[in-house]
């Protein structure tokens, strides 16, 4: 079975390099604009993991994050961030709110590659 | 172990069984050749016994060989060559190849006796394998007449011509099929030149090519050389059917007599036969077909791999096609980013040169603008004793910027960037947004903020939320050398007290 992952990021372009990336490994990748939207897609369909962004309209990264993990049933999906908020303290806060990894934009493909990889290796 | 040695005892009976069935027809053989070869010596030249000798030595050759008597084997294939040769007209029968060949059948003799009573003979055959290989040579010496044309079967012309033609009428069927479809891409329109070029170059009264679609069902794509009108077509679950599924997934050519079903299954045709179109792992749809009586069935088996080829290139130019164009896109994104990033870059060189938080806000307004593209911008550095944001450079042709200012209250998307130290657009807030005189559209605002707080806010005119990224990297780090100059300007004022 493929892996599923779900990115999420307000930049389209962004969310074409992500997809491809994961895609030339083989995972299977579904995208949202943002965070009220990546609950939507969640709804529906399962993933194995979560690529996110933290600067987005409507609901962002943090707000997402903390919603996803208070919920049971997306709670142990791994979130790995991505994102331009390079500061400790967002950094802190996504890591205290249940993220698995922080990656600073903009990224080197291998590095995500890597990190999703490793990710899902552990659950 | 009693296992094995029954397995060995089967094994051993079978040899028996099958060396005793060689030997019975062996006998046969040579009694045939016998009377064959006492005929040819009274009438060398007659056609019919050459070419009997030359099959039963053919038939002796195989069998023997396959119950591994070598012995028997290789001189019957010297016998099976020497009347090849005849029969080709290389030399021809003359009374020592009579007498050969006499000797031949009484070594054969003894050779089958002797396995027969299992006493190992290894009788040595060189002498007269030696002399089987001269036997060109003394006849052409001996005789130097020749058949006149061996090949002329007697074959009627008339028949040997619409052979021929026919033979040349399918090759111009074929050649129409597949310079046609080298024009084709995609399998609809190859499906219709199928079932035309069949309909219209070849024998079947009719057929109808099927192709597989969303991987459980069928659809009835062209009949008899015509495409079927979406509304018109017929389509089948692959699962509700065994013929569909053998053929889907068995892959194999279905006749009118392997299924009860074809005949309910395609009610328009008399003797259907299912020619799959082949393709890994599952196939990819079929071709069916009413062949006319005594057709050459292997034609519509070429025809059908033709397709199945044909099809899969089609979709294989599909996949390149939909790469190339997402590689295409992909380079510009890469392209853009690489611009973004080394202008980026240049803004990040222009404001380590500054010590002014209007220099630094105009390096990054003009950056927004000139290099990331955003149509228009503007800075506001935040005064903090009056909660205000006052107009501090403009790009983009916004007016009233250098005298403007007012509460961060006022306008509530800002208020909340501010608050929230988070990139705000017009997407969270889906109306439109007033600096000033200038009403904007598709907006974003970002705050300028380092660790001592909010020091500005930058607001722009975008196109789409691409450029979000680039702009929220200017922001943060023009923010944080804001942070710092007022910083500095902290630890001065304390020295100079």
């Amino acid at each position: 079975m493929k892996k599923k992952i779900l990115t999420v990021d307000d930049s389209p372009s962004v969310r074409k390099l992500v997809e491809f990336t994961l895609k030339s490994k083989g995972f299977q990748v579904a995208s949202a604009e943002d965070g009220m939207a990546a609950l939507e897609i969640m709804a529906n369909e399962q993933f194995d993991a979560i690529v996110l962004d933290i600067n987005m309209p409507r609901m962002n990264g943090l707000e997402f994050l903390e919603k996803m993990k208070s919920n049971d049933v997306y709670a142990s999906i791994p979130v790995i961030m991505l994102t331009t908020e390079g500061q400790e303290e967002d950094q802190d806060k996504a890591m205290d709110l249940g993220a698995t990894a922080y990656i600073v934009k903009p990224f080197k493909p291998t590095l995500l590659l890597r990190i999703v990889e490793k990710t899902l290796a552990f659950i | 172990m009693s296992d094995e040695n029954n397995v060995q005892d089967l094994d051993s009976q079978i040899m028996n069984r099958m060396l005793k069935d060689f030997l019975n027809e062996a006998r046969e053989h040579l009694d045939q050749l016998n009377l064959n070869l006492i005929q040819l010596a009274e009438a060398p030249e007659e056609e019919t016994l050459i070419n009997e000798i030359f099959r039963t030595a053919h038939t002796l050759k195989g069998s023997a060989a396959f119950a591994g008597l070598k012995q028997i084997t290789e001189i019957s294939r010297k016998m099976e060559e020497v009347f090849g040769n005849v029969r080709k007209g290389n030399f021809s029968i003359t009374p020592s190849v009579i007498d050969t060949m006499f000797e031949v059948l009484d070594i054969l003799n003894d050779l089958i006796d002797s396995t027969a009573t299992t006493v190992a003979s290894d009788v040595d055959l060189s002498q007269i394998l030696e002399k089987l290989d001269r036997i060109p040579e003394n006849t052409v010496s001996e005789h130097e007449e020749r058949f006149d044309d061996p090949e002329s079967e007697s074959q009627d012309p008339h028949e040997l011509l619409s052979i021929y033609k026919l033979g040349y009428d399918q090759l111009v069927a074929l050649k129409h099929l597949v310079y046609s479809s080298v024009h084709l891409s995609d399998p609809e329109s190859l499906a219709v030149l199928f079932s035309n070029q069949i309909d219209e170059r070849m024998g079947p009264d009719r057929n109808a090519f099927w192709l597989v679609k969303d991987g459980r069902k069928v659809e009835e794509i062209a009949r008899d050389g015509k495409l079927v009108k979406e509304e018109d077509r017929r389509v089948l679950e692959i699962e509700s059917s065994e013929v569909l599924k053998h053929v889907v997934s068995e892959q194999s050519v279905v006749w009118p007599s392997s299924f009860a079903e074809m005949k309910t299954l395609f009610p328009k045709f008399e003797n259907p036969i299912i020619f799959p179109i082949k393709a890994q792992p599952e196939a990819l749809g079929f071709l069916v077909l009413d062949p006319e009586e005594s057709a050459d069935v292997e034609l519509y088996q070429f025809v059908g791999q033709f397709a199945a080829m044909i099809i899969n290139i089609s979709k294989l130019h599909q996949i390149v096609e939909e790469q190339k164009e997402e590689l295409g896109e992909l380079t510009g994104i890469l392209f853009k980013q690489n611009s973004q990033l080394a202008s980026l870059y240049h803004a990040g060189l222009d404001l380590m040169k500054v010590a002014d938080p209007v220099q630094i806000c105009r390096i990054i307004t003009e950056a927004v603008v000139d290099d990331l593209e955003a149509s228009k911008a503007v800075t506001f550095l935040i005064d903090k004793s009056s909660q205000e944001l006052v107009g501090a450079f403009e790009s983009g042709g916004l007016k009233g910027i250098d005298s403007l200012r007012f509460p961060i209250e006022k306008e509530k998307p800002i208020k909340k960037a501010v608050e929230s130290g988070r990139i705000i657009t017009y997407v969270d807030y889906p109306e439109k947004l007033h600096i000033g005189s200038n009403v904007l559209e598709n907006w974003i605002i970002l705050s300028l903020k380092g660790r001592g707080g909010t020091q500005g806010v930058l607001v722009a005119e975008v196109e789409d939320l691409d450029i979000g990224d680039p702009i929220s990297i200017l922001a943060n780090y023009s923010g944080i050398l804001l942070d710092n100059l007022v910083l500095q300007k902290k630890i001065g004022n304390t020295d100079n007290e």
